[in-house]
């Protein structure tokens, strides 16, 4: 490595870069404060006719212009900008571009490294989980006692309904944001995403999306939960507007950011790396990205037509003027089971891999693992109106959703055959990741089985709507992916970070998550089944006894969190550092050092086999070049 | 041990990160400056063989939020300052009711509630609303005559008030006014009714009130105002 | 592959799938041990299904309910050996086989890399598992939907944030839900601004009251006793509040309970015993 100058070291010349020179994440605030204020002065002065309901016209074009002015002041419409007046940039504007010699100051810009894309989406991820794990106490403290008065009903909807879309944001993006853009591209052997300015562009999309939702927490309030049900979302106060802003520039970001990583997969593999080698991770994120690419347009087309309802009168969903709240429903659900999956399959598909290297052992049903993900998807697709069972729509629909909502239990179960058959006489490494493993196959088990009761239509008309619901799909998407996704964040700290995670700390925050987290949903459980309805501010008191558990679970929950980022930034300041290679993986991006150089490879590599060659002769695997430095890859010409 | 000391604090300080925004979301709530308003004693009163205390609660409703209402609840004790903020900042197209949503009155007492109503209205939703439920002799008082309803076409604000979630020893209560005799010229301080009526506080607890006249705008007329929480809506705490 | 590393990977996982059954003493196998793990695991499950459904659960007052129960139990039994047997084995694998910490990896495990027995196997148990569900969940549902030929026919509204129940022909309106044993009860449910949705939680049944149109369901009391009515989907500020008292109450108790909200006798006898 020595001997080939680093890319990062490259001089670039006084002005390189251009635009992007002058530009970083405070000019993009600044310029879109600025946008703002001059969206609320046009919107103020010109557009708003009505006192009472006027104000959903300028919220609407304030925090659309805070996205475009944001956008703008960081920089992400130069290159097109400069495309369309004749002056492409160069490739030392490229260089400059992807991050060259500016040190840490690159992660604070329109950076199109997919490395610092990656570090930037980690970040933001934790952000986003502090503040929806910040509201997710508010609300356990609201719940502490039957008719708690801490905060109003109108404050309390609106915490519901933020913290909920906050989290369903954070964990659609936290696989796919920092792992499917810092290592898929490594472990399919490429120097970068296939479009690293929609790389960028995707994630300072999310970053722009952000302040919207929370500032609706200050405009009144969103009050019809995540889900924003119409027609009472096109009653409520102007928060939704902010909301729906936020949801639409998110699906935008989603979609660009997936079709970048199955575009990646599919044309930028290095050489010998066949579909058939790719590390079953990067099978679960072109999957999740391609089902998210069906599913988040449907998001956007419902808040679309719920803005136009709020804004300039439209009535797709007013049943007065013959609009009707079950084309919001079915709209919605057809973008919000696949989400589901979306968010699940690259959390089970790193909880695969992370198994595979620490029990010593090859992925146990490679193929039907990757097969079941696809029956996932497609069953995905099919499945939505399973939360509409109790709205009385299309009766004699109930037992075909029922029979497509029960037969995801099978590429579910195959999850599972193939996490325990990966374990399965393995050498158990017993390294922070593989905890998390664990802890990921108990919380799944229950958040699966208790999916079975909500899928059968009889009990779901006593389940529906309830607590029960709340930590069902706290168990999966929580328990399940998020587990996960933390399996797959102490798995690629080191290469990330280049050092590696204090795991007695790691340790500790993982008992303190794995029991808390039991006795948080328990106690939901315990709601549920004695029916204790969703998203109330105020309960029967023989509920009580439940909450109280719950709420004490969840601040357990809560501090086991803190402890795991203290962990997180402890090891990131000052942990050991990483060699090139800690856990004797063997999948591509465990090649190259840690962190990896900027373009990743210094020499093209050449893969031989896929990386699960664990217990199997080395020597006997026929490789094409004539000394691989270790199986599964080379890198040519390194000698 | 220097590790444990800054993880301890980095725990405090998440802590207390979190427990500022919690009091921060908390002040969010609406509160009047007159604060919660608690009925008046006036005495005894038999009632059913029973004596009781007996207390009289006075409130009114505003058809301009930011205006300030007269000074008739001063005079009957309700506020202390007279000619008070209805609803400080709040939208001035936007009804209210004032000096207070938070009321409060002794459990078990016989409770006379004078209601000086001065916004216009229409139809309500749901005829059940303009029928008086819950009051002694399900009747209420309007400008000295005792009736059992108001024209449901016709009609201004109600107070409607529920128990707590599953406390069934708790008492409902739903009674309806008329407009303002100005109708649509409702002022803050004219063309006022006084509607009058009685119930039994029940069982201790904290009842929600709202009104169920839909004043508001969008989808049934239950969106803005009636969506946010203090101008027509508030608690009720029976202690 | 060279057919020596195929002879090393044919044995290896030879000794692996044999080690499962075979191999000293009975209770030194690991599918004994696994076995017992899964009894235990599965024997928790039941009962803490047991527990909520008997103690937890609201208590039966439908057929509609009955059935949710019995869902419960029976789901249980059927989910409970297979997560107990995933439980077991991942239990087993990091007693049995785990090598603590240390800084260099433990030596390779056997390279399994697929098993064609045992995923046949483990499929065709998903696949029995979702057929008795779909049946069970199939004819629980054709046997909610046979109706009386004369139900109890109930109008319920939805409005932010009260429900109001009207019992037509009797003239009678109120707050409370008061339902009658013996006869199928028909809500006809509808809302007067957004969604609600209509829980009356000890009858197992539920529908949004949706604006603009009426939702149908039906519910057969068996027993007398009180319940709340609750609203399931959030409906704005007061949703929390919107809970309304429930009673189911013998044929004549109904009768005298409508009179007393104003109904006249022979309209509420007529409406409650089901007369001409």
């Amino acid at each position: 490595m020595s001997t080939t100058a680093l890319l990062e070291d490259t001089k670039l010349g006084p002005k390189a870069g251009g635009l992007y020179r002058h530009q970083n994440f405070l000019t993009g605030i600044i310029t879109g404060g600025l946008a703002m204020l001059v969206g609320w002065l046009i919107a103020h002065y010109t557009l708003q006719s009505n006192a009472n309901w006027g104000s959903d016209m300028v919220v609407t074009v304030t925090m659309a212009a805070w996205v475009v002015g944001f956008m703008a002041g960081i920089g992400a419409f130069n290159a097109v900008f400069r495309w369309m007046i004749g002056h492409d940039q160069d490739h030392e504007d490229e260089l400059y571009a992807a991050g060259v010699s500016q040190g840490w100051k690159r992660y604070f810009k329109f950076c199109t490294d997919h490395k610092v894309v990656g570090t930037q989406y980690l970040v933001l991820v934790m952000t986003l989980f502090a503040v929806g794990g910040t509201l997710a106490m508010i609300i356990r403290t609201q719940l502490i006692s039957p008719n708690n008065h801490l905060i109003s009903p109108q404050t309390y909807n609106a915490v519901i309904s933020i913290h909920g879309m906050i989290m369903i944001i954070a964990t659609i993006i936290m696989v796919s944001g920092p792992w499917a853009n810092f290592i898929l591209p490594i472990q399919v052997g490429a120097k970068d995403m296939a479009f690293p300015r929609l790389n960028a562009l995707s994630l300072w999309l999310v970053v722009a999306a952000v302040p919207p939702i929370l500032i609706s927490l200050f405009i009144g309030g969103v009050d019809s939960g995540w889900t924003t049900y119409a027609p009472l979302s096109v009653q409520s106060p102007p928060g939704q507007d902010a909301f729906s802003i936020t949801i639409i520039t998110f699906v935008v970001s989603v979609t660009v950011a997936g079709i970048n990583t199955i575009t990646t997969t599919l044309t930028m593999r290095a050489k010998g790396m066949t579909m058939g080698r790719l590390p079953i991770f990067v099978w679960g994120s072109i999957v999740s990205a391609g089902l998210g690419l069906y599913a988040m347009p449907a998001f956007l087309a419902a808040q679309s037509m719920l803005l136009t309802d709020r804004v300039v009168g439209t009535s797709f969903f007013a049943p007065a003027q013959g609009g009707a709240g079950w084309l919001y429903e079915n709209i919605f659900w057809i973008m919000g089971h696949p989400e589901v999956y979306v968010i699940l399959i690259p959390g089970v598909a790193a909880a695969m891999d992370v198994a595979s290297t620490f029990s010593r052992k090859p992925v146990f049903g490679y193929k039907i693992g990757i097969g079941a993900f696809f029956g996932l998807a497609v069953l995905a697709i099919m499945v939505w109106a399973h939360h509409m069972f109790t709205t009385g729509w299309a009766p004699n629909l109930a037992d075909p959703w029922m029979l497509t909502t029960e037969l995801i239990s099978i590429p579910t179960g195959i999850f599972f055959l193939v996490i325990i058959g990966t374990l399965w006489r393995g050498s158990i490494w017993t390294r922070l990741p593989m905890y998390w493993v664990y802890l990921f196959l108990w919380n799944f088990i229950i958040g699966g089985v208790t999916g079975i009761y909500l899928s059968d239509v009889p009990a779901d008309q006593y389940f529906h709507g309830d607590m029960f619901v709340t930590a069902h799909f706290h168990y999966t998407l929580l328990g399940g992916a998020m587990i996960g996704a933390t399996a797959a964040l102490c798995y690629w700290f080191p290469k990330m970070s280049g050092r590696m995670l204090n795991e007695r700390i790691g340790k500790t925050a993982f008992w303190v998550v794995a029991i808390f987290f039991q006795v948080t949903y328990f106690g939901m459980f315990w709601e549920g089944f004695q029916g204790m309805p969703r998203r109330i501010a105020a309960y029967a008191p023989y509920f009580h006894t439940a909450n109280v558990i719950a709420t004490v679970g969840a601040y357990g929950l809560f501090l086991g969190w803190v402890i795991l980022l203290y962990a997180l930034i402890h090891s990131w300041m000052n942990g050991k550092v990483a060699p090139s290679n800690p856990w004797h993986a063997k999948s591509l991006e465990w090649h190259i050092s840690s962190p990896p150089p900027l373009e990743n490879f210094l020499v093209d590599p050449i893969v031989t086999s896929d990386p699960y060659t664990y217990g199997e002769d080395e020597a006997a695997t026929p490789a094409k070049n004539p000394t691989p430095a270790t199986v599964g890859s080379s890198e040519e010409g390194a000698h | 041990m220097k590790r444990i000391v800054w993880g301890l604090i980095s725990l405090v300080i998440a802590v207390v990160a979190v427990g500022l925004v919690i009091f921060g979301f908390s002040k969010q709530q609406y509160q009047a400056p007159t604060g919660t308003v608690a009925a008046k004693s006036v005495g005894t009163i038999q009632y059913q063989g029973m004596t009781r205390d007996h207390v009289v609660l006075t409130f009114g409703t505003y058809p301009d939020s930011q205006g300030k209402y007269g000074t008739m609840l001063a005079a009957e004790g309700a506020a202390s300052t007279p000619g008070g903020n209805v609803h400080p900042g709040g939208n001035p197209s936007w009804p209210a009711y004032a000096p207070s949503n938070q009321f409060s009155v002794p459990a078990g007492a016989y409770v006379t509630v004078v209601w000086h109503q001065y916004d216009s209205g229409g139809a309500v939703n749901d005829p059940y609303f303009a029928q008086v439920h819950g009051t002694i002799g399900g009747t209420e008082t309007v400008n000295g005559k005792t009736i059992t309803g108001v024209d449901a076409n016709n009609m201004a604000h109600t107070f409607t008030v529920r128990p707590a979630p599953g406390t069934a020893s708790g008492f409902f209560l739903s009674v309806p006014s008329p407009v303002s005799s100005l109708g649509n010229n409702a002022a803050n301080n004219a063309g006022g009714q006084t509607v009058t009526f009685s119930f039994i506080a029940g069982a201790k607890g904290l009842y929600a009130w709202n009104c169920e006249y839909p004043c508001g705008l969008g989808i049934g007329g239950f969106g803005a105002v009636m969506g946010s929480y203090g101008y027509m809506s508030g608690y009720l705490h029976v202690v | 592959m060279s057919s020596n590393h195929e002879d090393i990977k044919r044995e290896q996982i030879a000794e692996a799938v044999e080690g499962w059954t075979h191999g000293g003493p009975l209770y030194r196998r690991p599918a004994f041990r696994i076995m017992i793990l899964v009894v235990l695991f599965s024997a928790f499950g039941i009962w803490a299904a047991a527990f909520f459904t008997d103690k937890i659960m609201p208590s039966i007052l439908s057929t509609q309910m009955g059935s949710v129960h019995d869902t419960v139990i029976l789901f249980t039994v059927l989910a409970a050996p297979v997560s107990a047997l995933v439980y077991a084995i991942a239990a087993y694998s990091v007693y049995k086989w785990r090598r603590t910490g240390g800084d260099e990896p433990p030596p390779d495990g056997p390279p399994i890399r697929e098993n064609t027995l045992v995923t046949s196997l483990w499929l065709g148990m998903s696949v029995i598992l979702v057929v008795v569900l779909l049946v069970w969940g199939m004819t629980a549902l054709s046997s909610e939907n046979q109706g009386q030929l004369k139900p109890v026919t109930v109008d319920v509204y939805g409005q932010q944030w009260l429900w109001t129940f009207k019992y037509p022909g009797t003239g009678v309106e109120s707050n409370q839900l008061v339902v009658p044993t013996g006869r199928q009860i028909r809500f006809v449910i509808t809302s007067y601004d957004v969604t609600h949705g209509f829980w009356p939680n000890s009858l197992g049944v539920q529908v949004d009251a949706n604006p603009g149109f009426n939702t149908y369901i039906t519910a057969d009391p068996t027993k007398t006793g009180q319940f709340a009515v609750r609203c399931s989907q959030l409906c704005g500020l007061y949703h929390a509040y919107m809970d309304a008292n429930g009673k189911v109450v013998t044929p004549a108790q109904f009768s005298a309970w409508l009179i007393s909200q104003g109904a006249s006798s022979s309209a509420a006898n007529a409406y409650a015993l089901g007369g001409k």
